[in-house]
């Protein structure tokens, strides 16, 4: 049944290294296959944690975790590398982009550590570069081969999307991805990502503590309600 | 893979052009002086021991034996009292004795010194591995009145064979004491070898007591007397036992020197100094290798995003430490290889002006043992710069790199 969810954490306990006063509890959350849920809450509220333990950085000591099918806890830090670059597709808040590559070599980075999406995206290089101009242009970013740092923040986040998106990874992972920018990029931005991330069918989890683009997602998850930060 | 990693390592390369550059040249202008100051002080070693070999004995009159070479050998330190032309045959013909060359030292052309031979000089006087002197043009002299230029001499004044040169009586450039009457002709130069022969005016002994001789003398110019004479044996193991035969020689206090002995003696002198340059030189070295390493820590700590980044699109830890060390590896051994260019390239271009300022000639210029050190110890350090703040980025939990971006 797992198999269903993009990603699920059921009873996760979490304590941060040297700091044993307190653990992050978890209950349940979990993210279905082409479902967008916007997960929002105060800074400290344990926001980084879960990103952190989804994106398999952070080793929970109990529970359970998955991505697409596949658990997480418990496995090698470099088999939960593997399971990142192959099934979830990451964006961070801001200078997502390495400024020495074009826009579509950013996004065919995510194809570089990652067998599984490379093949997704069609395999071949010129299915790859295909699949890269596609998804750039739906995102509207035209000009894919002129430096990145000539690009707007907006622009750059948009690239950022379409690494995330690129070989149709089966969960999305995006940490307030519109914190840098004004309100008509950050609607442009939600606006092309999430029919995007719901045309390849895949889960996507957004943090924000921008309560303005709720209505946007399938479901709000505010996070003091399903975890909590206890005392030993 | 590996090609990808390449790739992207040159790329991130290309776009810190100025860094990236800067700390090649700081490890090239290092790696360029330590190799070139080695260079020249082997070769200022090796030149100076190599200036006079074959030789077994330098005898005088009784003076220091370091002031024989001196004099005899480098044309530098006080004059010699002069030894008698007797004593000269009596150990030209002893049977144990294979030559023996005479030297008469004391006059001068614009400031080189003359020095009066025979054709033995040309014969017995061996420099470097055993090389002789070698004429460039002309020939040794055939009567009194001709000279032979050391290759420098000839080139600074732009004499040429058939040209008439004046000797001075003592050494200065500038001397009234001028044998005006009685000018030589140049019949030889010898080639150039990087001993002070090139500085050299030689001439026959006959010459040498013509324009000494009073006016009205007769004309027999058979030497009264030499400043000292190179001896030859005719076997090794009797060279210690003639050099005490000739220091306790009883008809005339004598000074016979082994060259060899008294050339590293006179260079453990020099020594001290020669450790305090190579100190130098490796200390600038490591300063330019803590540059290094400064540079490429710094530009490393910069690079926090750039390695989130990779991290988040699933580069393993040994993916980045991989990118890290490719990259300082381009840059030091670019850095190595530009020192080492500039290094022979310089020496090349600055040989004449070495050989024609300094006398010195740098044999053995060919890269070697101490460049391939040289390179290994560049190479480590480029390799622990690039490891220390790689093994950081391999422990850094991808948290803190994707939180590093708030």
């Amino acid at each position: 049944m797992a198999v269903d969810h993009a990603c699920s954490l059921d009873s996760v306990h979490f304590a941060y290294r040297g700091e044993a006063a307190e653990r992050f509890v978890l209950d349940h959350l979990a993210v279905e296959r082409g479902e967008a849920v916007l997960l929002t809450g105060k800074s400290g509220s344990g926001k980084s944690t879960i990103l952190g333990l989804l994106c398999g950085v952070l080793a929970s000591s109990s529970g359970s975790i998955t991505v697409a099918g596949h658990t997480i806890n418990g496995q090698s830090g470099s088999r939960r590398d593997r399971i990142r670059a192959d099934h979830i597709g990451y964006i961070f808040q801001r200078a997502n982009l390495l400024p020495y590559l074009s826009p579509s070599e950013n996004v065919l980075l995510a194809g570089q550590f990652s067998k599984a999406r490379s093949q997704a995206a069609g395999g071949s290089r010129e299915a790859r570069h295909a699949h890269v101009e596609d998804i750039l242009a739906r995102l509207g970013i035209g000009d894919i081969d002129r430096a990145s740092s000539m690009l707007s923040v907006g622009q750059q986040q948009r690239v950022a999307a379409a690494r995330a998106l690129f070989g149709a990874p089966d969960l999305l992972v995006a940490d307030e991805p519109t914190a840098a920018l004004d309100n008509t990029n950050r609607d442009r931005f939600f606006e092309l990502f999430l029919t995007e991330a719901k045309r390849t069918g895949a889960g996507l989890l957004v943090v924000s503590h921008d309560m303005s683009v709720v209505p946007l997602f399938d479901r709000h998850v505010e996070l003091t309600s399903v975890s909590r930060w206890e005392k030993p | 893979m590996t090609f990808a990693l390449i790739t992207l390592a040159l790329k991130s390369l290309a776009a810190r052009k100025a860094p990236v550059l800067l700390s090649l040249l700081a490890i090239a202008l290092s790696v360029g002086l330590l190799v070139s100051t080695e260079k020249v002080r082997g070769g200022v070693r090796a030149g100076f021991e190599n200036t006079i070999t074959g030789t077994d004995l330098v005898v005088s009159a009784r003076t220091g034996p370091l002031n024989v070479v001196l004099y005899t050998v480098f044309r530098l330190g006080d004059p010699l009292q002069t030894v008698s032309w007797d004593t000269f045959q009596l150990v030209a013909n002893h049977r144990d004795v294979a030559w023996a060359v005479p030297i008469s030292l004391g006059d001068s052309h614009q400031g080189y010194r003359v020095l009066g031979t025979d054709d033995g000089y040309v014969e017995h006087y061996r420099y470097g591995e055993d090389q002789n002197l070698s004429f460039s043009e002309g020939d040794w002299v055939q009567d009194p009145k001709g000279a032979v230029l050391g290759a420098e001499v000839a080139r600074a004044l732009g004499y040429q064979i058939g040209d008439s040169i004046i000797l001075s009586h003592g050494i200065v450039s500038a001397s009234f004491a001028d044998h005006a009457e009685d000018p030589f002709t140049i019949v030889g130069i010898f080639a150039p070898t990087g001993t002070p022969v090139d500085r050299t005016v030689h001439v026959s002994l006959e010459g040498i007591e013509a324009i000494h001789r009073p006016p009205g003398a007769s004309d027999n110019l058979e030497p009264q007397m030499v400043t000292a004479f190179l001896v030859g044996m005719k076997s090794r193991p009797t060279v210690l036992r003639f050099q005490r035969v000739l220091n306790t020689y009883q008809d005339e206090p004598l000074t016979a020197v082994i060259p060899g002995v008294a050339l590293s003696r006179l260079w453990s002198i020099i020594s001290p100094i020669e450790g305090l340059l190579r100190g130098i030189t490796i200390v600038v070295f490591l300063v330019g290798m803590i540059g290094l390493s400064t540079t490429l820590l710094a530009s490393l700590a910069g690079r926090q995003r750039e390695m989130a980044v990779l991290r988040s699109v699933g580069a393993k830890p040994r993916a980045l430490l991989a990118i890290l060390i490719i990259e300082t590896t381009i840059t030091s051994v670019g850095g190595v290889v530009l020192g080492l260019v500039l290094a022979y390239g310089g020496l090349f271009a600055l040989g004449p002006w070495l050989r024609s300022t300094f006398g010195l000639v740098l044999q053995n210029t060919s890269p070697g043992g101490f460049d391939a050190a040289v390179f290994l110890s560049v190479l480590t350090v480029g390799l622990v710069a690039g490891l220390v703040p790689g093994i950081a980025a391999y422990r850094q939990g991808l948290n803190e790199s994707l939180s590093s971006g708030a």
